[in-house]
């Protein structure tokens, strides 16, 4: 069974030129960064310009990768920050993605992929919907820490948060998590 | 007891506990807890769970040729840098052409004037001294001329386009950077 290639290495490949280790950093990393993206912009169609954006971002300042941290740190956060110049552009009054008094933005029950996860009453289709009505940041800071396994530190490096920061925002987002759980039985019930 | 008293097990800090965000003290007063009170046992068990459900939610796919896509938008940007260096191989024509302008006009001022005054001739030995004349140069001719001034005005034209150029190119490189 072949072991598969290093982050490290593809990296080196890449900037050696070899345009194959850049489409296997794509293929790679395709899900984590468009999961990641769909958290914060929260539409399917921004997410795809946000990642995109971010693997050319990264792939453009791939030399200035030094390997201090994680390749999935540095890359998250690109996607973090270009989701963030994403939601500034729509909107100039937004200063960061830690404004709280920005309105959560709740998944739209008429759109398809409500619908569809409703119909599922699957717990893992419920669970994404209660992480759509979460803010951007509460998404992403549970995505981070829960499904990418991140630790709190690499959290910190990717959103410029304090680490207390970062550890309150993250009960606050469970608690909130939670709360949505609580308050749309029919996410319960999933 | 008095300790014990004190101590009151919330819901976020089980979950604190859960996640590895409690110092040691606090992690050990929260096992303490537990092991005396093992109903609460089951809440922690219920977080794992939850726990559990984040870290298997699964990822989203992208649309389909997603990949490909980035994969051409890539290729379509480093298309510039790569027409630049394929362009650098014509360089050596424009260079060529100018410093032959750039000889004829500046040839002048490398050769001797007509009208300067004569130099008092250097004594040589007949042997050593040559049959041949040195090439001298119109200055007034030269600047009389029409076809210099056009030459001149060309070479500056052709260097200030070369310059544009380039300025364009590093130009579009940093906005695409």
């Amino acid at each position: 069974m072949r072991a598969a290639i290093s982050d490290e290495i593809l990296i080196q490949q890449a900037l050696s030129g070899q345009q194959s280790a850049y489409a296997a950093l794509v293929n790679r990393y395709e899900r984590y960064v468009f999961t990641l993206a769909h958290r914060l912009v929260k539409s399917r169609e921004d997410a795809h310009e946000v990642a995109q954006d971010a693997f050319l971002r990264a792939f453009r300042y791939l030399a200035d990768f030094r390997g201090d941290a994680r390749f999935s740190t540095w890359l998250y956060k690109i996607v973090y920050s270009t989701a963030l110049n994403f939601l500034r552009k729509q909107n100039p009054d937004i200063l960061s993605l830690d404004d709280q008094n920005r309105p959560v933005a709740l998944a739209d029950p008429g759109t398809p992929d409500a619908s569809y996860a409703l119909e599922l009453e699957d717990r893992n289709a419920a669970l994404h919907l209660a992480i759509a009505q979460l803010s951007s940041d509460d998404a992403a800071i549970i995505t981070l820490f829960y499904l990418y396994e991140h630790s709190l530190e690499e959290i910190c490096q990717i959103t410029n948060m304090t680490l207390t920061n970062a550890k309150t925002k993250l009960c606050r987002a469970r608690q909130r998590l939670r709360n949505i759980m609580e308050q749309n039985p029919q996410l319960m019930a999933g | 007891m008095e300790m014990e008293h004190k101590f009151m097990l919330t819901d976020d800090l089980l979950w604190d506990y859960a996640d590895g965000f409690l110092s040691p003290e606090e992690t050990r007063q929260v096992a303490d807890f537990l092991q005396k009170h093992p109903e609460y046992q089951a809440r922690l068990d219920q977080i794992h769970a939850e726990k559990r459900a984040f870290a298997n939610l699964p990822l989203e796919n992208a649309d389909s040729g997603f990949a490909q896509q980035v994969m051409s938008a890539w290729a379509a940007e480093q298309q510039p840098a790569v027409a630049t260096a394929k362009n650098k191989g014509n360089d050596w024509i424009f260079w060529a052409a100018s410093s032959v302008i750039a000889l004829l006009v500046f040839l002048p001022f490398l050769l001797p004037s007509k009208s300067a005054a004569p130099a008092k001739p250097l004594e040589i030995p007949e042997k050593w001294n040559p049959q041949w004349e040195l090439p001298s140069y119109d200055w007034a001719g030269l600047f009389g001329n029409n076809t210099t001034y056009f030459l001149l005005l060309a070479t500056l034209a052709l260097l200030s386009l070369k310059l544009l150029d380039k300025y364009l190119q590093v130009r579009h490189l940093q906005t695409a950077a």
